[in-house]
């Protein structure tokens, strides 16, 4: 797959996410009374717990932050006059590292404490990996820059 | 790498396509599903149930049966009386309430402190999900499974047996089942309900939600609620501090 179409990918997958965490994110505004989980779904649960907040602000909008990053660095690197631009690996990379660390987190939370899963964030989670599996060949530029 | 991406940029314009067509349909689909698919609601007509209401009008007031979350030190209280099958009430919990909660109860020096009272209008369902979410207080789990009741509504309130949907909701809350189960078997907070009903009454209580901030009834009536109450409590706060205290209601919240 060349660079381009990678960044494009990443931008495609970033882009659903950020639908994704925004419509998390505004349930936990309050927008909506009840998240649309399937039967025996545990989206409440999950939402409804203490972890569903990090640093004092909804998890999911960290997600919409993060996603509207990383969408926008992607999409800054299929631009012309941008595309070669050195940094734009390493803060991809940088960012799918954050990402997959911070959702290796929240599903372990979501196994091993909450007992419950949200197939929500299960659907961030795989979108996050999705992106994190795009960007490896942006290590690279990572090490050599370090 | 560079040259071969100018390559890829001078490819011919059907290569590229893919893109921005891709880019539409994921932003045409997402903003359909936030718009439409996102909220679930509904509401239904209210029934009678002769048998609570022969129970209700055996009880008296009290008004220590409400359930109250919050520092008990908080200079600020608000009183809460909510049917759990009342569509109002979880529109209210949804947002209004949550964010009350989140804003003003639930963090550290939070200067309210937040009582539900349960009130009957007259819902068939509402006595076992009242039940319900005291029954979890007996295992310290009252708020997680009264916030689960409302936001999951739909799924029980209009149900012939909402036994079932019920029991998932507590037990998703993660109460301990068999004591929980014995305690809706045995209906025992059955009396305070009654107690807290009559609670609402003697408060002229006649609608759900109805909310009382130091003793003050709230007019719910073409306002925002989230703002409307908290600029009450933004004012009460300012009273406190210059010590003038407007409000002698007399009410004696818990």
């Amino acid at each position: 797959m060349s660079e381009l179409n990678r960044r494009r990918g990443i931008a495609l997958l970033a882009l659903a996410g950020l639908f994704l965490s925004t419509y998390l994110f505004l349930y936990a505004l309050g927008y909506y009374g009840e998240l649309a989980c399937g039967a025996g779904g545990s989206c409440d649960l999950v939402q409804g717990s203490r972890w569903a907040r990090f640093l004092g602000f909804p998890v999911a909008g960290w997600g919409v932050g993060w996603y509207v990053a990383v969408f926008g660095v992607s999409m800054l690197g299929t631009r012309d006059g941008i595309v070669a631009a050195g940094w734009i690996p390493r803060v991809l990379a940088v960012l799918a590292l954050g990402g997959l660390a911070f959702t290796i987190y929240l599903t372990a939370l979501e196994l091993w404490v909450i007992h419950a899963i949200c197939r929500w964030c299960v659907g961030s989670a795989v979108i996050t990996l999705g992106i994190f599996l795009l960007t490896l060949p942006d290590f690279r530029a990572l090490r050599r820059s370090g | 790498m560079a040259r071969k991406m100018a390559q890829q940029q001078s490819a011919p314009p059907r290569k590229n396509r893919w893109f921005p067509i891709a880019l539409v349909v994921i932003v045409a689909a997402g903003a359909y599903w936030l718009l439409v698919g996102g909220g679930q609601g509904g509401s239904g007509p209210p029934a009678t149930h002769p048998d609570l209401l022969e129970v209700l009008a055996e009880a008296e007031p009290d008004a220590s049966v409400g359930v109250p979350i919050g520092p008990e030190s908080a200079p600020i209280t608000i009183e809460e009386f909510y049917d759990p099958s009342c569509p109002h009430c979880a529109t209210f919990a949804g947002f209004a309430g949550k964010l009350l909660r989140q804003n003003y109860v639930e963090t550290a020096n939070a200067p309210v402190r937040w009582v539900s009272y349960d009130y009957m209008v007259g819902f068939p369902n509402s006595v076992a999900a009242s039940l319900a979410a005291r029954c979890a207080g007996e295992q310290g789990l009252y708020w997680p499974v009264h916030d689960l009741i409302l936001s999951r509504q739909t799924r029980w309130y209009q149900l012939a047996d909402p036994a079932d949907a019920i029991a998932e909701i507590a037990t998703q809350a993660g109460v301990d089942a068999d004591a929980w189960n014995a305690c809706m078997r045995e209906r025992r907070p059955l009396e305070d309900i009654a107690k807290s009903h009559q609670f609402g009454v003697s408060r002229g209580v006649n609608s759900t939600p109805t909310l009382f901030v130091d003793g003050v009834p709230v007019d719910l009536g073409g306002v925002e609620p989230y703002t409307h109450i908290e600029s009450l409590i933004q004012a009460r706060i300012e009273a406190l501090s210059s010590g003038d205290d407007p409000s002698d209601s007399g009410q004696g919240a818990p």
